[in-house]
Parts: C-alpha cells; sequence; structure tokens
C-alpha cells in the first residue's frame, strides 16, 4: 500500500509508530529543573494578607490539635482518677 | 501534540511549573487520578500554544528543528514532521482529541474529564478531525 492509499486509521498508527521513539534532547532534565527553580512564588512581595491567611489557618490547625491533646490528657487523668478511687474502694470494702 | 520536539520539551516545562505550583498551594484534590491531572494540565497548555499558533500563523522552520535535535533519529523526526504538517490545518481541539486517543489510547471519557468537556463533544470532534483528514487526503489523492 503507498502512503497516497493508505487510511486515516493505517496513518495514524504508521506515524504513532514512527514516532514512538522520539525523546527530549540530552539536557532536558537540567533545563527542566533550571526552570521549575526559576519559578517565581506566587504571592506578591507586599500582599500580605494571603500571609496573614495562611499562618490563621496554620495557627489554628494547631490549636486544634493542642486543645485535643487537652480533652484527651482529662479524658486520660480522670479515668485514672476513678480507677485509683475504685481501687480504695475496693480495699476498704475488704476491710470492712 | 504539537508537532516539534523543542515546543513539546516546552510544553512539558510549562505543564510540570503549573503542576509544581497547584500542589504547593494544595489545589490538587484527589478526585481525579494524578496521571488524568496532569494530562488535563499539559492538554490546557498545547490548546494554548496551538491557539497561538493558529493567531500568528507560525510554522515550524524544518532547517532549526534539526540543527537542534541530533538526539532522535532522521525518520523519527521526518515522520513527526510529516505528522504536524498533515494535522496542522485541524482545530486545536480536534487535534488534542486525535493526538490523545488515536496515538495515546485514551477512552472518550479520560479525555473528557482532560479536557473538562462532555463525551459528546469529544466523540464529535474525532469525527470532524477525521472527516476532516480524509478529504485531505481525497484532494492530495486526486491532485497527485
Amino acid at each position: 500500500m503507498t502512503r497516497i492509499e493508505e487510511s486515516v486509521e493505517d496513518k495514524l498508527a504508521r506515524l504513532t509508530a514512527e514516532t514512538a521513539a522520539l525523546r527530549p534532547r540530552a539536557d532536558f532534565a537540567a533545563r527542566m529543573m533550571s526552570r521549575i527553580d526559576s519559578a517565581q512564588p506566587v504571592v506578591v512581595s507586599g500582599d500580605w494578607s494571603l500571609q496573614v491567611l495562611r499562618w490563621a489557618r496554620v495557627g489554628m490547625t494547631m490549636a486544634s490539635l493542642a486543645a485535643a491533646a487537652c480533652v484527651f490528657i482529662a479524658w486520660d487523668s480522670s479515668n485514672a482518677a476513678d480507677q485509683e478511687e475504685a481501687m480504695a474502694y475496693g480495699i476498704v470494702e475488704a476491710f470492712q | 501534540m504539537l508537532g516539534n520536539v523543542a515546543d513539546a520539551e516546552d510544553l512539558a516545562q510549562e505543564a510540570f511549573v503549573r503542576a509544581h505550583r497547584a500542589l504547593v498551594e494544595q489545589q490538587f484534590d484527589g478526585r481525579s487520578s494524578v496521571e488524568t491531572w496532569l494530562y488535563r494540565i499539559v492538554t490546557n497548555v498545547a490548546l494554548d500554544q496551538l491557539r497561538a499558533r493558529k493567531r500568528r500563523g507560525k510554522l515550524v522552520e524544518p532547517s532549526d528543528e534539526m540543527a537542534v535535535d541530533a538526539g532522535n533519529s532522521a525518520e523519527a523526526r521526518l515522520a513527526l514532521r510529516e505528522l504536524d504538517g498533515w494535522m496542522s490545518e485541524l482545530a486545536p481541539e480536534q487535534r488534542v482529541v486525535l493526538v490523545l486517543s488515536a496515538m495515546e489510547g485514551f477512552s472518550n471519557a479520560e479525555i473528557a474529564s482532560m479536557m473538562n468537556c462532555s463525551e459528546g463533544s469529544v466523540e464529535q470532534r474525532l469525527v470532524r478531525a477525521r472527516t476532516s483528514l480524509k478529504q485531505k487526503r481525497t484532494l492530495e489523492h486526486d491532485q497527485n
């Protein structure tokens, strides 16, 4: 089949196979890293509002974690106190 | 999608920069797979470049491309140039859909997700792309 006669699908398949071996040029990886490293940060200098919001978000997350830790410690302490009291009653009952 | 190695490298770099920025800003919500998400970025960048190229009427100079790309075989580069010329008159959306479907092997559903359109739009673009290429082939055959 000549190239003039090949169908659209045959031509797509042929060109897919023939271009499959294409690779980036030798220094592509280095240029890629350089491009990423030099990409400008999104926050424009002087735009403090976004920075404040980000720190507030971090602060709220830390506060939530601290509150959860306090609740756990309080529960654990209360639980331990209850157990000690229960043990104390058990000793008293044993002597009664 | 873009028909030459240099533009493809630029596209890859731009896509990775956008992906890197999106990850830093936690814009990837995980609703799609990482592959689909990356291809969506690549597709958007490719469409931007194809539309800009159409507006400028820019053609890649074969001598420039061959001079800087010594790492790929001549046959592969010629095939890429043939592909680019063959698809040059397709609308950008048709070209991208045809490459993703016929050359990359993605399903219509996957392409719809990448291009943020319906599967019906994908099918329509594929039909129109194939019809345009058939008409072009018939015209060239008649001229020969």
